[in-house]
């Protein structure tokens, strides 16, 4: 019986590329959210209690 | 099989630390209050709700809706790059091995009941709610935050308010345990939420991970990511006899040999751990590429 080729692909070209492309967003991203000091921000909010999150609106 | 019960132990073991890691605030869980150092100033990568007493760092969900209500408009770069890197990197070996209301839902699943699964018996009622992750994440996480926002200014945390059953589970639950002044304060939503976790957690005695494939927005944000995460699963064909032992142990159903690679593998080893002719790997790309040209296989080939 022929079966479809099983091997899992390492990755295609466009793979490759949409891989690369997205390291260098993601590095830009946190670039700029570093250092636009969005980590003040994230902190902000974390250290208050989120009454939504435990179910007091 | 002492293969896969090494793993599963292996996994158990990994599954304890990460969350006694990014919850290691343990007093909190006496005083009723929550970590406010700087550690919170980075995302864990899991499902950890950064209002757990214990939680030494945010809740990358939780972070992302709050960035995206900012009155200020101003888009969540950090987060969104935090996110973007840990998908990269690890793909959903996260959901698989990090997140702790991953871990909860596998425990409920060990309880000795009749399992239900819908992979099998309504495969497409199955691969229709597969698309209940994104369209959570699409329209609580995201859309709603940015719609409250251009009608009230500021933007609500819809999933973290009305969905989130880890938010309940572990901050809620634990938080109005020894807090008695929220406790006085918990009203129709902590039911509703209550009713959502019970939901969830009945679900995952019948079913595996539940939460996770059909409904967890983190979830779909790393499966978008798994075809092409450096951490992932590779087949030789030269030694892969088709004898379909991966498929059938896969707890979440993926077509091993066909779509290792994609949204709904979440890296558990199961099959790895099964394979009787060792054909199946799973890591970061650089020993899959050894293996490939010690099995002779070229780009073209591919």
């Amino acid at each position: 019986m022929t079966r479809p080729h099983p091997h899992i692909r390492q990755l295609t070209r466009t793979e490759s590329i949409r891989r690369a492309l997205l390291f260098a967003l993601t590095a830009i991203a946190l670039l700029v959210g570093l250092l636009r000091d969005e980590t003040r921000l994230v902190l902000q909010r974390a250290i208050q209690i989120c009454l939504g999150c435990i179910g007091i609106g | 099989m002492a293969n896969l019960k090494r793993l599963k132990i292996k996994r158990n073991i990994v599954q304890g630390l990460a969350l006694l890691l990014g919850n290691a605030n343990l007093p909190g869980f006496v005083n009723g209050t929550i970590y406010q150092g700087p550690l919170k100033r980075v995302c864990l990568p899991g499902l950890n709700c950064y209002s757990c007493p214990g939680a030494l760092g945010a809740c990358p969900i939780g972070s992302l809706q709050n960035g995206l209500a900012d009155p200020f408009w101003r888009i969540p770069f950090y987060v969104l790059g935090l996110l973007s890197l840990f998908g990269l990197v690890l793909g959903r070996f996260i959901c698989g091995w990090l997140c702790p209301f991953g871990w909860f839902q596998e425990l409920l699943h060990k309880i000795r009941s009749p399992k239900l699964n819908l992979a099998k018996s309504h495969a497409r009622l199955h691969k229709t709610l597969l698309w209940g992750k994104t369209a959570m994440l699409s329209g609580l996480v995201i859309l709603t935050p940015l719609l409250l926002r251009v009608l009230t200014g500021y933007g609500i945390p819809a999933f973290c308010t009305y969905v989130c059953p880890s938010g309940t589970l572990m901050a809620g639950i634990p938080l109005l345990s020894a807090n008695e002044g929220l406790r006085g304060l918990a009203g129709w939503l902590f039911s509703w939420k209550m009713s959502v976790l019970l939901a969830v957690a009945v679900l995952s005695v019948l079913i595996y991970r539940p939460f996770c494939r059909y409904l967890c927005p983190l979830g779909a944000i790393y499966g978008f990511f798994n075809r092409i995460s450096l951490y992932r699963i590779s087949v030789d064909p030269q030694l892969c006899t088709h004898c379909g032992r991966c498929t059938r142990q896969c707890p979440m159903q993926v077509p091993i040999p066909y779509d290792g690679n994609g949204p709904e593998c979440i890296r558990c080893g199961e099959c790895a751990a099964v394979c009787p002719e060792g054909a199946i790997r799973i890591g970061f790309g650089k020993h899959v590429k050894e293996q490939d040209q010690a099995s002779g296989l070229s780009e073209k080939t591919r």
